[in-house]
């Protein structure tokens, strides 16, 4: 097996003087200052020579004490070995500008595209760099920038400026106003792109050729995101995806709250796998202060994210089947109806059904209440027999399989290809799943298997989920077997600013992988945090993947996705 | 074989029908048993809370806030400030709660709080408070506090004295400055 300070004496001798800066932390993470002229040869070099067949995303850092930009790659293996590389390149903060890697890994499109929006930083050979996230007024303000002033103007506490419309109504609007632009009192940097709209019809080319809507307002849209469609007959000839509908900042609103407040932003990405979320905040920002979790809390902490792995399935599962039967919402009914038992039980321990703000650092919040072992052990037996019921359902009916078997299928080098991760990835047969691959809490010590699928059709996707369910009742019996007593929490003070440093945290969330890259200069709030959402890379996806299918089955492939733009957003 | 499986599944919604299962909820009669855990409308203590603050720092929402309230404790909350919570800020995190030093606030199960206007869902301390003294208990705490500050005061003169005959050399502003901080943290 690989470890980190293999792979880093592997660069260094491949390409002597490109390794400006480096940090082993363990034998699974490398950090790596990568002279910007080379990343693009070092990272051929690791995909060919290491196997680092995992663009898992990428994330920019404004440094503006040392007057320059960072855009952190972070690389990992499918199953190879376990070493995540974060590899770093800098720029200037005049005129940022890196290589674009989209040559090398076909869905750090989305990535790069996300940076540029945020940050400014030009990518060069990026094929489509347009806005993704924001909305084109924000085009040019660069606002995750450090010296973003912003709405509300932090500094001077100004706010947007009333305006009476001639019909009396009252609008607000961000500085600058029409009037100032339009007088040329501030000079607003607007780069020449075509609009989304113009570039959609660009593509139509016949007049049998036509633009179908669905979303963002579109029952099928777990959302709101848009997905534009352009058809002839009942074919899907191309895909085109817009975001940042509910685009909420969260990344920038954790750098200007304090460490513990940020839990609760958290949350707030994805309300249904929201205890995962917390658990990645937690165990990055534990990584950097090197806090021990207490054995009850890390029992604890992983009874609770299973629990909340099962209910995510279970609505997952009803979403799409609400979809694909587009008769109602009969077999969305049953799933709601079991998952109303899992989040009365996780309620009982949070004492919230949906924003649990429940892990902290060093520990959780509450501990299991009295007989909490007994309810488990009424609810999980029900549980598995209807999961099984479910399962043999779908397998049997003719019907269902007729519809989804073969529909959406992606092959294993594809979806590597393309970085989904989670049940998608596994259903093709690629057995990656971050519990195993970068084991956090007591994880190693339990007995569970990776379920993987055969064909990665939507069929086996939602098989995949439902058979992922029997695992995770099986991972809490052996928790609930087991929960040592003792503390919940660290005896360790947890102090109010944490020492600088920086963490790269991984978990798998009901969605896939998620990661978080925590930075911390020292202060009392985190310097950058960026999400790394697993649903974010899965929807990149969905437009290939659309491309030559019948109109009927984008909503099948798109529902069996698990879709939750909210954390795609973020 | 196709006729059988398709036969089969009309099996399923007959065994469902059998089972005992909840499935409406007669809600505005009839409330869900909540858990004890429950992180519902918080519950204050006005008897004990010292009026530190702490909760109105922590909130990452900044919905609490510090009001006068009339029936605290004088003796243990100088200024009689207590929060005051917007509930149309808050999102239950229960933060203010863990951060509280003498855990007067809590999280009750109620959690019915609509309001016509916004600002009726700003909750007074009046509102929030499950244990507060009558305007009496708080005339009596307020005599005795001033009967404690009266011997305070006595004793400190006396310390004073005898301060200062003990050591005449002795500076009279430090005995002064260090004199009310013990005062105050009792
Ligand atoms: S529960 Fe959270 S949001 Fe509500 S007042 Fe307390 S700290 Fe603020
Ligand atoms: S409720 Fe608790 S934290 Fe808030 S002011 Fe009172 S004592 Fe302080």
């Amino acid at each position: 097996m690989t470890i980190a300070s293999e792979v880093l004496s592997s660069i260094q001798s491949a390409f002597p003087g490109a390794v400006l800066d480096s940090r082993v932390e363990s034998d699974r993470r490398l950090w790596a200052t990568i002279d910007s002229n080379k990343i693009l040869d070092v990272c051929k070099h690791l995909s060919s020579k290491h196997s680092f067949d995992h663009y898992s995303g990428s994330a920019g850092v404004d440094w503006i004490a040392r007057k320059e930009m960072e855009v952190v790659e972070i690389m990992a293996s499918h199953g190879a070995h376990q070493v995540v590389a974060m590899l770093k390149i800098k720029t200037p903060r005049e005129n940022p500008s890196v290589k674009s890697l989209t040559g090398l890994y076909w869905n750090a499109n989305w990535y790069e595209r996300e940076i540029w929006e945020m940050f400014g930083i030009n990518f060069e050979g990026h094929p489509e760099q347009y806005p993704l996230l924001l909305s084109d007024e924000l085009m040019g303000a660069w606002p995750w920038r450090k010296d973003y002033k912003g709405y509300p103007d932090l500094t001077t506490g100004e706010r947007a400026v009333e305006i009476t419309t001639p019909d009396g109504y009252t609008e607000y609007r961000i500085p600058p106003t029409p009037a100032e632009v339009e007088a040329g009192t501030v000079v607003v940097e607007r780069p020449k792109y075509p609009s989304f709209r113009e570039r959609e019809e660009l593509e139509i080319k016949s007049d049998s050729e036509m633009i179908m809507h669905l979303g963002p307002q579109h029952a099928m849209v777990p959302g709101p995101f848009l997905l534009d469609i352009l058809v002839e007959g009942e074919r899907v000839k191309k895909a085109f995806l817009d975001l940042g509908y509910i685009h909420k900042g969260i990344e920038k609103i954790m750098e200007n709250r304090t460490w513990l407040q940020g839990i609760t932003y958290t949350d707030r990405m994805c309300y249904v796998a929201s205890l995962s979320n917390n658990e990645c905040y937690c165990g990055a920002v534990e990584k950097i202060l090197g806090l021990e979790v207490p054995q009850r809390a890390q029992y604890i902490r992983v009874i609770l994210e299973e629990l909340s792995r099962i209910q995510s399935h279970l609505i997952g599962t009803g979403e799409f089947l609400t979809l694909v039967a587009g008769v109602g919402y009969a077999p969305w009914q049953y799933m709601i109806m079991d998952r109303e038992k899992i989040i009365s039980l996780i309620e009982s321990v949070t004492g919230a059904r949906l924003t649990h703000t429940f892990v902290r650092f060093g520990g959780v919040r509450n501990d299991l209440p009295e007989g909490f072992a007994e309810q488990c052990k009424k609810v999980l037996p029900y549980m598995k027999s209807r999961t099984e019921e479910f399962i043999e359902l779908f397998a049997q009916d003719p019907i269902y399989s007729a519809r989804m078997e073969n529909i959406g299928s992606i092959t294993p080098e594809t979806a590597k290809r393309m970085g989904v991760s989670g049940p998608p990835l596994r259903a093709t047969g690629v057995a990656y799943d971050m519990r195993k691959e970068d084991p956090i809490l007591l994880y190693p010590d339990l007995d569970f298997k990776v379920i993987t699928g055969t064909r990665g059709d939507s069929a086996d996707r939602i098989d995949v989920r439902l058979r992922e369910i029997l695992e995770s009742i099986h991972i809490i019996e052996q928790c609930l077997d087991r929960i040592p007593s003792g503390p919940i929490k660290t005896e360790a003070k947890i102090p109010k600013k944490v020492p600088a440093g920086e963490a790269y945290y991984r978990v798998e969330d009901p969605r896939g992988e998620m990661g978080m890259y925590v930075i911390s200069d020292g202060g009392d709030k985190p310097y950058r945090v960026k999400v790394r959402g697993p649903f974010y890379a899965t929807f990149q996806t969905l437009t290939p993947l659309l491309e030559g299918v019948y109109i009927a089955d984008a909503v099948a492939i798109a529902g069996s996705m698990d879709g939750c733009p909210s954390e795609a957003d973020r | 074989m196709l006729k059988i499986k398709l036969l089969k599944n009309f099996s399923w919604p007959l065994k469902i029908a059998t089972q005992e299962i909840e499935i409406t909820r007669l809600y505005p009669e009839k409330m869900m048993e909540l858990p004890a855990a429950e992180r519902g409308i918080h519950e204050l203590d006005a008897t004990t809370c010292i009026g530190c603050s702490s909760c109105a720092r922590v909130c990452p929402n900044n919905c609490v806030e510090m009001v006068h309230y009339k029936f605290g404790n004088p003796l243990k909350n100088k200024k009689m400030q207590f929060p005051q919570i917007d509930f149309g800020r808050c999102m239950f995190c229960g933060l203010c709660v863990d951060e509280c030093p003498v855990e007067c606030l809590k999280m009750g199960k109620k959690v019915i709080m609509a309001g016509w206007e916004r600002k009726d869902i700003i909750k007074d301390p009046e509102f929030l408070a499950t244990k507060k003294f009558s305007a009496k208990e708080v005339a009596d705490l307020e005599v005795e506090g001033k009967r404690i500050a009266a011997e305070k005061a006595a004793a400190k003169k006396a310390a004073d004295a005898k301060k200062a005959a003990d050591a005449k050399n002795a500076s009279k502003e430090g005995a002064a400055d260090a004199n009310p901080k013990e005062g105050g943290a009792s």
